[in-house]
Parts: structure tokens; C-alpha cells; sequence
């Protein structure tokens, strides 16, 4: 690494506006575009001729042309939705519009320091999954990068405040409302190391919901004013609508300069009608649409801070990022929820690039290209950190040709640092050619340190390099990841690899068992290893980011149910993951990992969906009400709000808004682990009252017809049913009420009685028979044995309609039709 | 040509005919043991598949799975596993028709050429299980060779006794070994006087490699012979010296908890040593490290590192872990659930979690089962076999370390799915050779457990045959 | 989601302090610094770095194991129980595993069972 002239690119692809930053060591400067702004806005345009622009000049296009100028791509990077541009007939994919974007700013870095850089660290969202994290690391990939890194956004905010600031220790809060999704970020400085905490955030709640909420106030004034229904969820709208959603944008912005301003449009047409629009709109209305967001926002705070037992006035510093956060009002509201005023002297807009570029640093990621030096002097290998939080680090140093003696060969060597304040006493070189050292830095600043040498006799060497470069400050050594990664097992439960905040890279191997067996050459046996993403205990409740599969095709042998398998999954710095597995006794390996895409969300499939979750969320509270659950129905309740944004959502998307059509499929699965935590609330008292009449019926029937070691084992099966219920174990318990329903069962069989009772009982459920017309003539022969009075062909009846009851293979289909456990 | 002269050729081609048939069944016969002693020690696999097609009188009810076990033996013959050949030995087992010992047995020869010693052993015991009638004595010979040979190379001299000298199945090779072994360690056979020097050697002269059963025999020889009146004892092995001392930790509970637990646990194979009696002095010493003083330690360092983690929260996630690994421990030493369950505090949860795990792996296994039965989704009879193995080894371990509380516990639910199981392998598959021993074994469980229903049910299953 | 039971017996073997050669009193940049300083010295490939004391004998050490053990000294909640953990010293001497004494009359296992046979293998 070259001690001179060191630079690090970071850039912040954003969902609305994206920047790039570079940093020396020593300070952060923002790179200008060819319009001389900082800010590109990320959007693309593809005209009729097939020219492409990105920035400014496409941004102006939005509203006139808006089918061949895409914006907000971010959101739907990871899924395989391909954006058209009907004009000049193209199509794009997510991460080839980003990767326009990216290459763009890459042309402005070029023009300001002279060269293509080659490595940078691009910034994304806190809670981005692997597919969106590696469409990212695709987009930088095909924008021409050699190499990139991932970081998180809060800790870029946090990096490059943290840099800026003097005294950094404490805890803090990131507070980043971007145009769609609110990310909350605790962190924690402590000796100068920053470690984030925890996260949460709302992955759709941003700038755009003010937007909206102010488009909403005006589209009820158009109705009052001109008696003009417009409807969000009606298409033939969709035009007008985006008109006043954009006149909303700039009077929103306008208020957080001045106090009163006016949206004005001319000509907008509904139907065939056409009228002006002139609305007056002051800060104290825009407080009161923007209230419910804010507040929004400010309960996912304390949301995060009570989780992590911060008490109130905990925080020391609050910064704010992201342009809704700009406005005066929601500073305002931060500053009285959280007890800290928001960090000033920040640019909201460009601190995630910043952080990114210092973080470049930490990650020695030099944005030049290596050049090709020609050796001279004792070549010297060198580890050290690029950046360093500690005053004192560690420089170790091996000769390269270890091998070599002479008069050019270094025996003892000396750190000198530039500023001659210090040096390190004269240094041997071990029997491997190699020394460790303890250097000294100067706070905050690039330290640069002369390395001298000298051979067997004294006498001077050149050593290269001659130099290296040290940056002290606040660091973070390895970015975190920021989901838990796991296997679906056939359970439905999740075989946990990496948990959230498990430092990257990482590799893991675990020894899995088949459940099935496979045969080998067979196409249609086939097991599947799903990989999942989430901090659910239940697989279905994850999110699906990929799928290995082992078809019997494949296969060189026969895989019986049982076989061990051995699964590593790996994850890069950038968040990409490879898997493999390995079949011990075959010696077999499968590296072929599928599809690994954000699963498309269909308006319809939304919309039956939603239906489900209506009707299920019907029976529950129904059931809830008639027996009096109060914690049941408060659950209820809050999913029943959750519905009508739902709604919204599930009509937009029908409308062709692909992002609501996301944000609606994750919001279904909140809601649906919702319900199922409300269902096991609701089963313990189900169980509970079978364990109780179980127990009165089987007393009865082994009373009376019981052998003696029956009536001994009765007695102590009841016990052990009465602890399981003391106990609240569920699982257990059903273990011991099928042990006494089977007692009470054998004992009940020694009377006839009891076997017509579960004839009429079998008889009645035909309909639900996997056989309905095997079990008709079952029933029938029941009934001529019942008039026979044949109590054993009864009995023999009774058998064979039971075998005819339907099972479920409910559960592995919930665990995403996992083979393996 | 006259009348005479034909009616004499006819004669003459009817006596030939009679001639070579007579021949044939006295040679028949010997095939088999051509084929054992002569073409599949060659590795020929093919011939010797092929010749035993012709052994008509051996593999009366399987000539298929005769064939295939010929392969087999010849397969094991060769100097490395041949993966094209045992797939083309699978393709002749994998034929329609039930399956009987002679195949299951070169199954498991197939799976022991693969490496697959487990899957092996458990198959040449279920080709034990197999009626008489399916299970021709010549399989049944090379199980118990394999079995016994299996035994004496793990070093399991009592099994080798044990299954060397059973009767009907022994051969010239699996006695010498039982005896050998039982002169050596100075221990009786079951039903069989100890063997004079002559009786080893003539027995050592009949073993097929007398230059690898010298070694042995030598041995034997220069042990006396004794008569067996008394069971020797075997005297106690000397404790090795452990790697870590946990006396040297007396002084501080925490510490000497931990040196303990990490003598157990982290030590290689140490658990090979655990006694009910250690388990429970290992409980005690965590017992003793968290009534109190192990709180104290966590509680200073709290005050030290966090405010957000309570050192009860964390002296519970430490709880956890030890119980964990005591479960694990007690699960690899196999020391019934009781001696856990009965040390109390964390030896008691240690307990509870094993045993969930116990019931746990059967539970799904068996809902496995269930399920396949339900749908009807065949394998091939030699994994239905494997499948079975695995339930049941399942079953048995938790029966070995839950004793009879939890083979109450398991038989309901096992008695109900394996029974429909067996059934349908029976009325709608005809694998009677696979199903048999299932309802055999259920009525074994049913009757330990004394579930009158089941034993009435499995009794009439048994009996069919 | 919780993570399943670690292995016991890298519980000790993989604890952090010891695969980062610290004692569990030291600071929070004595984790950095030794953590910098090993992943230099293996990313060299020095034999110095190359293993580990634990109080059962030496491990070989990697540099993922060295940054998974400074991320989870990193976190405070972390590192309590890996403190907890780690109270017994390293043992500078590694300890000699003693073969079991073998009982009086007991045979070694027979090697040659399955040749004896015939049967090359397993």
C-alpha cells in the first residue's frame, strides 16, 4: 500500500438520491456531479432513441414521461421484476438501473481525482436481506468495480459522525427517515470502537408517507371544493394523482423554510373535467398530517431503546439523517420524545456517504488501482490496520524472501514515525524473518512511519515499502450481519448458522439428516435445503433467500432417510452467500444453490391473502369473545388496524405499484405470526380441557373394565398428566394423554357399548374420508353387523374407517418443503 | 434306422438325462460352497451372481436374492469398492417381488463395501429376524460370519462369543473365534465346554484362513485352559491420570465446577469413563457453583461491562448450557434418565431436557412414518428396512436411557403407525419377510409394556402366519 | 430462533479469551490489539500465532477464529459469559494422553476379521 496520496470511495445508493464521498485519511470530501451538486437523484431514463440519462437530468422527466424514467429501483432490487421502457422497447432489471446509477457517480469521482476507482464501500439499508444485498454487490459489479463492500447505513451515519465529533463516547441513537423506510440504530462508542447495539426500523415508513398525507388532505379539499371524487387505488387516477403527490413534495419542502405556501396546479383532469388546484398550506396543518408518522416513528424508538434497556435521558446524541429529517417539525419532535437534541453541524443528506468512505479506510478497501512498482530494496511483507481506534496497535512484518542473506537482507529493523516524535528501538527479525512492533499514533490524523533497516553488519538497507500509513480514529473492524441466517428444517423450526450481528465474512458446517430417502436416478425424488432469513423461531415465518437441492438425478447412490449431510453456508463481506453440501458417505458435493430473488408479491395472491388472514382473524375473535380472552382480543385488535393499511396497500398494488405490492407481502407475514402466537394462546385452555375430561372419562371406563396393572398405570399417568398441566408444558402433556386415552381405550374396548359409539362417531365424518365410497360400504356392513348384533365385525368396521382418515402434511409444506432436519 | 435302435437311443438319452439329473442334485449342493470358497473370493462378481441363479435347492423362495448375495460376497472380495458394480447388484435386488434374507443380507454387504458399517450391522440383524422360511440358512450363515467378524474387529469379544457358537448359524471360522476368544479371557460359552487344544486346533484347521487366524490360535494355546466354576471378575481399569486436575480448584466452588465439567466434557472421549456415580458428583458441584457463588462473580462483572444484561439473566443462559451439556453427556454415556432426574437442581432440568429429546427424535420419525403410510409412498423394501432401523434404534435408546416410563409413553403412538405400517407392507406390498419381525417386535413391546389391546392385536398378527 | 446447544467440548477449547491469548480482567482495546495483531501474524503465516493454551493442551488457531472471537468479546452481554467460561488458567504443558491399561485377560481387537473371511473390506 502506498503511503502517499491514500483515497477511499464510499457511496450511499440511495432510493431517491444517491452520493459518492471520498476520504484521505484525514478529511471526507464530497464528490460533485457534472450539474456540480453532491446529490445525484437515482433515476434512470431510456428514451425513444435508446439514449440513457441518470440524475438531474432524468429526475426532470419524471412527471411528463414517467413509464421511461424510472425512479425508486432500490426498492426492488433482489426481486426479479424488470422494469420496462416502452419508448425504446428496453427492459432492466433492478440492478442494472442501480448499476447506471453507480456508474455515473464513478465518471464523477474520475473527474475529480483523475483515475477510475477500482474499490469502494456502497452503503445499504439496515435490514436489507442477502438477495437485496447481493443485487447490490451485482449492480457495483456490472457499474465496473473490481471490488466492493457492504455497510450498513446507520453505521456509516454513525462512523462519520463519530469522526466529525470530538467526544463520541456514549451511546447513540440513528435516527434515519429516508423517502420510504425508517431505520432506528442504537450504537454505543466506547475507547474509541463503535459497536451498534441493535436495530429496528419500519421498512415502510418514510418521507413518502407525509407525501401521501398530505396528497390525501388535498385530494378531501378537491372533493369539498370541486365535488371531485379521486381515488389512490383507481388506475385511470394515476396521473393526476402523481401530479398533486409531486406539487405535495415541493410545498413540503418549501415549510421547512418558510411558514405558510401554496400548492398550485393547473389544469388537472379527472374524467373530463378540468379545473385548477390552489391550496394554501401552512406549517401547523403540515404538523398535524405529518403527527401520526412522526409518533410512528418515535414508538419504533423507544421500541428499540426499551429493548435494550436504555432508560429514559440514556442517549447522549441523536443524529439525524436522511431529508424528511430535515423538517423543522420532526427535529422538534425527536428532541422532546428522546430528551436529546438532534447533533448539528451534520449534513443529513450526505453522512451516509461520508461514513461510507471513511469506513473504506477501516476496511483498507484504497479506492486506487495497485500499481506496479519495481522492486527495490528487502521486499517487506506488512499487516497492519489501515485504521485503528487503539493508540498503540501492533505492526507485524515478515521478509518476503525469507531465504536470501547478504548485505541487501535486513537482520534488525526501526519504525520511525514522520513527525520524528517517536521511533521504535531497533527491532530483530526472528527466525522466520518476521517481527511484531507497537507503534504509537497521534489521535485522529493519518500517521505516516518511515521503516528503516539494517543488514548482519550494521549497515543500512532500503526496506519497501520505505513507509506506511496508519489512521487513528473511531473504527469498526467487521460489518455485522444484519439478519440471522438459518436452514428451514422439515419441523418448521430453524436450524440457527449465523445470528444477527455475527461479524462478515463467515463460514459454518453443520451435519444435517435427510428425512427422506432419495433414489438414486430418480427425477421426482428430490430433497430441498432451504435457507432462511429472519428472527422467527418458525421457519414459514422467514424469508425464503435461497434453496439447495439434491435431486436423485444426481445422485451417484442411493440417499436413505437419515443420511448426514454435511451443510456449509458462507457469507462474503458483501453479504453474498454460497452453499455446499457434502454427502459423507458418498463423498458426493451439491453446490448448486437456487433461485435466491425477494419472492414475487401477485396482486392476487395479496388479495387471497388477505381473504385468509380476514376469515382467520373472524374465527379467532369470535372464539376469543365467547370465552372472555381479554389479552386474546387486544392482540386481535391491533391486527385488526394493521387490516386496513393492509388494504390500502393490497389495492395500490392492484393498482401496479410494485412497491406497495412488497411492503403488503411482508406486512402479511407479520401479521400472520401475530395470529399465531394469538392461536397458542388459544390452545393451552383447549388442551387443558381435554386433559380434564380425559381424565374423567378414562377414571370411569378403567373403574369398570380395567385389568389391574391398567388401574395401577392409570393412577400414574394421571399423576403425571396433572403435572404436565401444573407445569404448562403442551408438548408433554399430549405425550401423556395419549398414553391415557390409550389405557382408557383398551380398557373401553372390553365393552360393546363402546364400540357402537365409535362406529355412529366414525360414521358421521365419511365426508372427510380419503375414501368416501370405500367408507360408504364400510358403514353399511357397520350397520348390518350393528343389527347382527356381530360385535367383533363391528369392531373390525370401526378399524377400517379409521384407517381411511385424512393427515396432514401440513407442517413440511410450512417449512418451506424441507427435506432436512 | 429300426424301431429297436430308436426306441434304444431313446432309452439310452432318458438314462443320460436321468444320469446327469441325479449328478446335478448330488453337485447342486456343492455350489454354493463352490461359489463361496472358489469364484466370489476371485471378486467375480457377475459369475458368481449368475452361477447361483442354478442353486435352486438353497435359494428355493429367492433365487433372486441368492443371486445377489452371491454378488455380494464377491463384490467384498474385491480389493476396492466397485460403486458400478454394487449399483448393478441393487438394480438385481431392486426387481419387483418381496424381499428375503439372502438379499438383505447382501444389502448389507453392499452398504459395508460402501463404508457403511452401521447401516450393515443393523441389516444382517434384521436378515436374523427374518422367518425360516425366507431366510435360507446359507444367508443366515454369512449374517452371523459377518456379525461376528464385525465384533471381533471392534474388539467386542463378548458378541463374538455370544453369536459364534449360535446354533444353526455357526460355521467352522465364527466358532474358532468364540472359542479362541473365551480361552483367552478365561469366560465360559454359553451351553458349550470350554475346548481342549486339540478341539482349537482342529477348529482352526477348518477356519478358511488359517494364516490370519494363527496369530489367534497361538495365543490361545499359551493360555491354560480353565474350567469355569465361578465368573471371574473382571478387575476395575485404572483410572487414567486426568489432564486437569479440578482438586487443584477445590478452594473455589465456581472454578472447581468448571475444571470437573471440562474433565467430563471437553476431555477426548473421557465420557467412555462416566459413571451414574461422577453424573451425579458433577450435578453437585454445579449445584454448589450456582447457590450463590456464581452469581456473586457474574454480578461484579455486570457492574464492570453492561447495563443491560441482569447477572440473573445471565447465571440462567449459563444454567442452560451446563444443562445442555450434562444432557449430552449422560446421552453419550448412556446413564439412565433416573440418575439425572435423581441428582436434582440442574441435574434434574439436564433431565427433562434430554428426555424431551429422547421423545422428540422418535416422535418424528414415527409422524415420518405416519405419513409415508398414509400417502402409500413406497421405497425400495431394503430402505423400508433402513427406515424401520432408524425408528427403532431410536425407540430403543430412549427405552435404554427412559427405562419403562418412557417406553409406556412412546408405545401408544408407535404401536398405532408402525402397526399400519407393518400392515401395509403386508396386505398391500407382501414384504412378509420385513413385516413379520414388525409385528413380532410390537408384540414384544406391547407385552413389556402390558397394553392388553395391542398384545390381543399383535398375537392374532403373529399368528397369521 | 435460537441457537442449538454449542458442543461442550469446544466450549472451552473455542473460548475467546483464550483463543485471543487474553485473561478475562483485560480492557476492551486489549481485545482489538490482540485480535489485529494474530490476524497479521497469520495472515503471514507465523508459527508463533499458529496455536493456542486452553487449560486441556494447545489449539490450533485460525484467523476465523480469532475475528469470531473479537466480534463476540465486542458485544458486553457476550462476553459476561465468556468470562464466565474462561476462569481456569491456560495450561502452558500440553497434557499426555494416557493409554488405558489394558485388563489382565482381555484380547486386542482382530484386525484381520473381515480378510480372515475374505472380505478385502470394510
Amino acid at each position: 500500500m502506498s503511503s502517499q496520496n491514500l483515497v477511499y470511495v464510499g457511496i450511499d445508493l440511495g432510493t431517491t438520491n444517491s452520493t459518492a464521498a471520498v476520504f484521505d485519511g484525514d478529511k471526507v470530501t464530497l464528490v460533485r456531479n457534472a450539474q456540480g451538486s453532491p446529490i445525484t437523484p437515482s433515476v434512470v431514463r431510456i428514451d425513444a432513441r435508446g439514449n440513457l440519462s441518470v440524475g438531474a437530468r432524468a429526475r426532470r422527466f419524471l412527471e411528463s414521461d414517467p413509464d421511461n424514467t424510472r425512479g425508486e429501483f432500490k426498492r426492488l432490487m433482489g426481486t426479479a421484476q424488470a422494469l420496462r421502457f416502452p419508448a425504446s422497447g428496453a427492459e432492466k432489471r433492478p440492478e442494472e438501473l442501480a448499476a447506471e446509477v453507480l456508474r455515473s457517480l464513478r465518471k464523477d469521482i474520475e473527474d475529480q481525482l483523475g483515475f477510475v476507482p477500482a474499490r469502494a464501500v456502497i452503503s445499504v439499508p439496515a435490514l436489507f436481506e442477502l438477495p437485496q444485498s447481493s443485487a447490490t454487490s451485482e449492480a457495483a459489479r456490472l457499474a465496473g468495480f473490481e471490488r466492493v463492500e457492504l455497510l450498513q447505513e446507520p453505521i456509516a451515519s454513525a462512523l462519520a459522525a463519530g469522526w466529525t465529533i470530538v467526544d463520541s463516547s456514549g451511546s447513540w441513537l440513528v435516527y434515519d427517515l429516508g423517502g420510504g423506510t425508517f431505520d432506528v440504530s442504537l450504537l454505543e462508542t466506547r475507547d474509541g470502537l463503535l459497536r451498534v447495539v441493535g436495530h429496528d426500523g419500519d421498512n415502510f415508513l418514510g418521507g413518502r408517507d407525509f407525501d401521501w398525507a398530505i396528497v390525501d388532505w388535498a385530494l378531501g379539499e378537491i372533493e369539498r371544493a370541486e365535488a371531485v371524487k379521486l381515488s389512490r387505488s383507481d388506475s385511470a387516477h394515476a396521473a393526476t394523482i402523481r401530479r398533486i403527490k409531486l406539487a405535495a413534495e415541493e410545498a413540503k419542502i418549501e415549510l421547512s423554510r418558510v411558514e405558510q405556501t401554496s400548492m398550485a396546479i393547473a389544469g388537472l383532469k379527472v374524467g373530463d373535467r378540468s379545473f385548477d388546484l390552489d391550496l394554501a398550506l401552512d406549517r401547523a396543518t403540515l404538523e398535524r398530517l405529518c403527527s401520526p408518522a412522526i409518533e410512528r416513528s418515535l414508538a419504533v424508538c423507544r421500541r428499540l431503546l426499551a429493548a435494550h434497556g436504555v432508560p429514559d435521558g440514556g442517549l447522549t446524541r441523536v443524529v439525524m439523517v436522511g431529508g424528511p429529517s430535515v423538517m423543522p417539525v420532526v427535529r422538534r419532535y425527536v428532541s422532546a420524545a428522546l430528551g436529546v437534541p438532534p447533533t448539528e453541524g451534520l449534513d443529513p443528506m450526505t453522512l451516509v456517504a461520508q461514513g461510507a468512505a471513511i469506513y473504506a479506510a477501516t476496511a483498507g478497501l484504497e479506492a486506487r488501482p495497485a500499481a506496479l512498482e519495481p522492486l527495490r530494496g528487502c521486499k517487506l511483507w506488512l499487516q497492519y490496520p489501515a485504521m485503528s481506534s487503539d493508540l498503540t496497535p501492533h505492526v507485524v512484518g515478515r521478509l518476503v524472501d525469507r531465504g536470501a542473506s547478504g548485505s541487501a537482507v535486513a537482520t534488525e529493523l526501526r519504525l520511525t514515525r514522520a513527525d520524528g516524535l517517536w521511533d521504535s528501538p531497533w527491532i530483530s527479525l526472528d527466525e522466520e524473518g518476521a517481527f511484531v512492533a507497537a507503534v504509537s499514533l497521534l489521535a485522529r490524523r493519518p500517521n505516516v512511519f518511515r521503516v528503516e533497516g539494517k543488514n548482519a553488519t550494521g549497515g543500512a538497507v532500503v526496506i519497501d515499502p520505505p513507509t506506511l500509513t496508519i489512521v487513528q480514529g473511531l473504527t469498526i473492524s467487521d460489518p455485522p450481519l444484519s439478519r440471522t441466517i438459518g436452514v428451514a428444517t422439515a419441523g418448521d423450526d430453524v436450524r440457527v448458522y449465523f445470528e444477527r450481528g455475527a461479524p462478515l465474512p463467515a463460514r459454518r458446517t453443520f451435519t444435517l439428516q435427510t428425512v427422506e430417502t432419495v433414489a438414486k436416478g430418480s427425477k421426482e425424488s428430490l430433497i430441498k435445503i432451504p435457507i432462511v432469513q429472519g428472527e422467527y423461531d418458525a421457519a414459514h415465518l422467514c424469508r425464503l433467500v435461497g434453496a439447495l437441492e439434491i435431486s436423485g438425478a444426481e445422485l451417484r447412490q442411493t440417499m436413505p432417510s437419515g443420511t448426514e449431510l454435511e451443510l456449509t453456508i458462507e457469507l462474503d463481506r458483501g453479504g453474498r452467500m454460497s452453499a455446499r453440501a457434502l454427502v459423507p458417505g458418498s463423498g458426493q458435493v451439491f453446490e448448486h444453490v437456487a433461485h435466491l430473488l425477494v419472492p414475487e408479491a401477485a396482486p392476487e395472491v395479496l388479495d387471497a391473502q388477505l381473504v385468509a388472514i380476514r376469515g382467520r382473524l373472524g374465527e379467532l375473535r369470535t372464539d376469543a369473545f365467547r370465552r372472555g380472552l381479554a389479552g386474546v382480543i387486544d392482540k386481535l385488535g391491533k391486527v385488526e388496524a394493521a387490516l386496513v393499511d393492509l388494504a390500502l396497500d393490497v389495492g395500490a398494488a392492484k393498482g401496479g405499484d410494485a412497491d406497495a405490492a412488497q411492503k403488503a407481502r411482508r406486512s402479511l407475514i407479520e401479521l400472520d405470526a401475530t395470529l399465531e402466537s394469538v392461536e397458542l394462546d388459544r390452545r393451552w385452555p383447549e388442551l387443558e380441557k381435554e386433559a380434564r375430561e380425559a381424565v374423567v372419562y378414562a377414571t370411569i371406563v378403567i373403574h369398570e373394565h380395567g385389568l389391574a396393572h391398567e388401574q395401577s398405570l392409570f393412577a400414574e399417568t394421571a399423576r403425571a398428566v396433572e403435572k404436565a398441566r401444573m407445569g404448562r408444558d403442551p408438548l408433554e402433556l399430549q405425550r401423556q394423554l395419549r398414553l391415557l386415552n390409550r389405557l382408557a381405550y383398551a380398557a373401553g374396548s372390553r365393552d360393546p357399548e363402546v364400540w357402537k359409539r365409535r362406529f355412529e362417531h366414525a360414521a358421521v365424518d365419511i365426508g372427510n374420508t380419503t375414501d368416501p365410497a370405500k367408507a360408504q360400504t364400510l358403514v353399511k356392513e357397520g350397520r348390518e353387523a350393528l343389527a347382527r348384533g356381530d360385535g367383533e365385525a363391528l369392531r373390525r368396521v370401526v378399524q377400517k374407517l379409521w384407517q381411511l382418515s385424512p393427515g396432514d402434511p401440513e407442517q413440511r409444506r410450512l417449512g418451506y418443503d424441507s427435506g432436512v432436519r | 434306422m429300426s424301431f429297436a435302435s430308436l426306441l434304444g437311443l431313446v432309452i439310452l438319452v432318458l438314462a443320460l438325462a436321468a444320469w446327469l439329473l441325479l449328478l446335478w442334485s448330488a453337485i447342486e449342493p456343492l455350489l454354493w460352497l463352490v461359489i463361496r470358497r472358489i469364484v466370489a473370493p476371485r471378486g467375480l462378481v457377475r459369475t458368481a451372481a449368475t452361477l447361483a441363479r442354478l442353486c435352486r435347492g438353497g435359494f428355493e423362495h429367492d433365487l433372486r436374492g441368492g443371486s445377489a448375495l452371491a454378488g455380494a460376497l464377491a463384490l467384498a472380495a474385491r480389493g476396492a469398492h466397485d460403486e458400478r458394480l454394487a449399483t448393478w447388484l441393487e438394480g438385481q435386488l431392486g426387481k419387483p417381488g418381496a424381499l428375503g434374507a439372502a438379499g438383505v443380507v447382501a444389502a448389507g454387504l453392499i452398504a459395508a463395501s460402501r463404508g457403511q458399517r452401521d447401516a450393515a450391522r443393523d441389516l444382517m440383524h434384521n436378515a436374523a429376524g427374518f422367518d425360516a422360511e425366507r431366510a435360507p440358512a446359507a444367508a443366515r450363515v454369512v449374517a452371523n460370519e459377518w456379525l461376528v467378524a464385525d465384533a471381533a474387529e471392534r474388539g467386542d469379544w463378548g458378541t463374538v462369543m455370544r453369536l459364534g457358537v449360535r446354533r444353526d448359524v455357526a460355521s467352522a471360522q465364527t466358532r474358532f473365534l468364540a472359542f479362541a476368544a473365551a480361552r483367552v479371557r478365561r469366560q465360559p460359552l454359553i451351553d458349550e465346554p470350554s475346548a481342549t487344544d486339540a478341539g482349537l486346533r482342529w477348529l482352526w484347521w477348518r477356519t478358511p484362513d488359517r494364516g490370519r487366524t494363527r496369530p489367534l490360535l497361538l495365543q490361545a494355546l499359551a493360555t491354560p485352559r480353565v474350567m469355569h466354576s465361578r465368573k471371574p471378575t473382571p478387575k476395575p481399569p485404572e483410572p487414567a491420570p486426568p489432564p486437569l486436575d479440578p482438586a487443584e480448584f477445590a478452594g473455589d466452588p465456581v472454578a472447581y465446577a468448571q475444571a470437573l465439567h471440562a474433565l467430563w466434557t471437553a476431555a477426548e472421549a473421557a465420557w467412555r469413563n462416566l459413571s451414574p456415580t461422577h453424573l451425579a458428583g458433577l450435578c453437585k458441584a454445579w449445584d454448589a457453583a450456582f447457590a450463590g457463588p456464581a452469581l456473586a462473580r457474574l454480578a461484579a462483572r455486570v457492574q464492570v461491562l453492561t447495563t443491560v444484561t441482569k447477572a440473573e439473566a445471565a447465571l440462567a443462559q449459563i444454567r442452560r448450557s451446563v444443562a445442555d451439556d450434562l444432557a449430552q453427556l449422560a446421552s453419550r454415556a448412556q446413564i439412565p434418565l433416573s440418575a439425572l432426574t435423581e441428582a436434582g437442581g440442574v441435574g434434574a432440568e439436564a433431565g427433562l431436557l434430554l428426555r424431551a429429546e429422547l421423545l422428540t427424535e422418535v416422535e418424528k420419525q414415527n409422524q415420518a412414518l405416519r405419513l409415508r403410510t398414509q400417502q402409500k409412498r413406497k421405497l425400495p423394501a431394503v430402505e423400508e428396512l433402513r427406515e424401520w432401523n432408524s425408528l427403532r434404534r431410536a425407540y430403543e435408546r430412549a427405552v435404554l436411557l427412559g427405562g419403562l416410563e418412557l417406553r409406556r409413553l412412546m408405545f401408544p403412538d408407535i404401536h398405532l403407525h408402525v402397526c399400519n405400517y407393518a400392515v401395509w407392507l403386508w396386505n398391500d406390498r407382501k414384504e412378509y419377510g420385513i413385516s413379520g419381525p414388525l409385528f413380532r417386535w410390537l408384540l414384544t413391546e406391547a407385552e413389556a409394556v402390558g397394553d392388553e389391546e395391542a398384545i390381543v392385536l399383535q398375537r392374532k398378527n403373529v399368528g397369521v402366519k | 430462533m435460537s441457537a442449538g446447544p454449542a458442543d461442550p467440548q469446544r466450549r472451552l477449547a473455542d473460548n475467546p479469551f483464550y483463543v485471543l491469548g487474553l485473561r478475562p480482567e483485560c480492557g476492551r482495546l486489549d481485545v482489538e490489539r490482540e485480535g489485529q495483531k494474530l490476524l497479521g501474524m497469520l495472515e503471514l503465516g507465523l508459527k508463533s500465532a499458529a496455536s493456542y493454551m486452553t487449560p486441556l493442551g494447545p489449539q490450533p488457531r485460525s484467523a476465523d477464529k480469532v475475528r469470531a472471537a473479537m466480534a463476540e468479546l465486542r458485544s458486553p452481554d457476550r462476553r459476561l459469559l465468556h468470562e464466565f467460561w474462561a476462569l481456569l488458567p491456560p495450561k502452558p504443558e500440553p497434557p499426555r494422553p494416557q493409554p488405558p491399561p489394558k485388563p489382565e485377560h482381555d484380547l486386542e481387537p482382530f484386525a484381520g476379521a473381515f480378510a480372515a473371511h475374505g472380505w478385502k473390506r470394510p
